[in-house]
């Protein structure tokens, strides 16, 4: 879940709205809806990059109602190269409820789902120490289910995810170890890894802790740092950070973030891309400019 | 960073935030420069409600394209409880639908919110004081 709001935006529409209507409804409205477009030089995900590095763009639509319900459906362009086979988008929709006091604690529950449409790998989940051959290949796709749990006091905001599906982004025997086999230069690690057994990452848990602060009445500065804690993988673990500033100009939010993460293998976060290996952790300036609606 | 630095981190932060300064019923009466500095918002007692506190616009950067916002009232909230002015709606022209509202002042600025059911289903728009009004055009009263 994110920050939910209204579609108030008074001064924007005090100013630029053309042909304003001096008739003001009498009844309240009991929902509200945001539609926020927004393109940036990098889609990061908890630090990591879905688009191979490369610029990207992302449109939100959000529901709130009055009873405390919302409703989340985000579209994400990816790349097609970390997520194999794919049609290059990403969804995620979520829906749950929030209550509390926005200035002091607040909280929300609710269930999410990341969909990566058409996206699979293909991966042994076993190998077999006898013959020393990899086992039979079986595939794999990205998506996850989360229980969400928000818990802020007024400009903090932390979120707790845990996973409910039976992989993070396909973070599984094949993903993983595979990975480590494919990657890395020596072997050993990925050949320990599936010396494990079939395993997924079913209670995998992801953590989040978002700051936002004034520094004048356009521009914001975001400070965020995030754990992920992958089940039966532990050297999937990693922590990103990140720091940003938000201007607000002429009806846009332009937005500069430096983020980074502190993964300990990389090679779970490397892809191909025509010949070359790429790595899609580590630290990178992200610009943006988005809009809502 | 592990869980544990995770969670001390969020405790440091909690008890560092929401820390300001009271202020009073009157301090929200006044000239308000939106954020994009082109309308000027006035709040004052409403005539027509007593005990009530008004918004109306009274100066609009561009009078050619948006002379008819002026005198759009755009907020009325009728009661005064915890450094907040509630009870009322405010009103987004762009929509045309009136929204719950709550108005404090805090640093300085004034914090409009606009919400649908509950204060965190909401948000917030910051305006400036100003003493005057800018130039000319200025809205007809």
């Amino acid at each position: 879940m994110r920050t939910y709001t209204t579609r108030y935006a008074m001064a924007a529409a005090l100013c630029c709205a053309a042909g304003p209507t001096l008739a003001i409804a009498d009844e309240m409205s009991s929902y509200a809806v945001d539609v926020t477009a927004k393109v940036s030089s990098d889609i990061r995900t908890r630090g990591i990059s879905d688009s191979l590095n490369r610029p990207g763009a992302k449109v939100t639509l959000q529901v709130a109602h009055e009873t405390g319900l919302v409703a989340l459906a985000e579209f994400t362009t990816v790349s097609k190269k970390q997520f194999l086979d794919g049609d290059g988008a990403g969804v995620l929709l979520a829906g749950g409820y929030r209550f509390g006091d926005p200035d002091a604690w607040h909280y929300g529950v609710g269930l999410a789902a990341e969909m990566f449409p058409g996206a699979q790998f293909k991966a042994p989940n076993r190998f077999d120490f006898e013959t020393f051959t990899p086992g039979e290949e079986h595939s794999t796709n990205y998506n996850s289910q989360f229980a969400v749990l928000e818990i802020g006091y007024g400009a903090l905001e932390g979120r707790i995810a845990r996973v409910l599906s039976k992989n993070y982004r396909g973070a599984n025997s094949g993903g993983v170890c595979g990975a480590q086999l494919q990657f890395r230069d020596d072997p050993t690690k990925g050949l320990d890894c599936y010396a494990k057994g079939d395993r997924n990452s079913r209670g995998s848990m992801l953590y989040d802790l978002d700051y936002k602060y004034a520094l004048g009445i356009n521009t914001n500065l975001k400070l965020h740092a995030g754990y992920q804690q992958i089940e039966n993988f532990s050297e999937a673990d990693f922590a990103d950070y990140g720091a940003g500033l938000v201007h607000h100009w002429w009806g846009f939010d332009w937005g500069l973030d430096w983020v980074t993460t502190k993964t300990k293998a990389r090679e779970l976060y490397m892809a191909e891309d025509d010949g070359h290996v790429r790595t899609t952790d580590g630290s990178r300036w992200v610009a943006s400019i988005s809009r809502t609606f | 960073m592990n869980v544990r630095q995770w969670l001390f981190l969020s405790s440091v932060l909690m008890c560092s935030t929401g820390i300001h300064a009271a202020a009073g019923p009157l301090e929200a009466k006044g000239l308000w420069l939106t954020a994009e500095k082109d309308a000027v918002v006035r709040l004052d007692d409403c005539a027509d409600k007593t005990g009530a506190i008004c918004g109306q616009i009274v100066w609009v950067k561009d009078a050619a394209s948006t002379s008819s916002d002026c005198g759009i009232q755009i907020l009325q909230l009728t009661r005064y409880d915890q450094d907040a002015w509630r009870d009322g709606w405010v009103y987004d022209p762009r929509d045309q639908k009136k929204y719950k509202g709550a108005v404090r002042v805090k640093d300085g600025r004034l914090n409009v919110r606009a919400f649908v059911g509950t204060e965190v289903l909401g948000k917030t728009e910051q305006f400036e004081r100003i003493a005057t009004l800018p130039p000319a055009p200025v809205c007809k009263s």
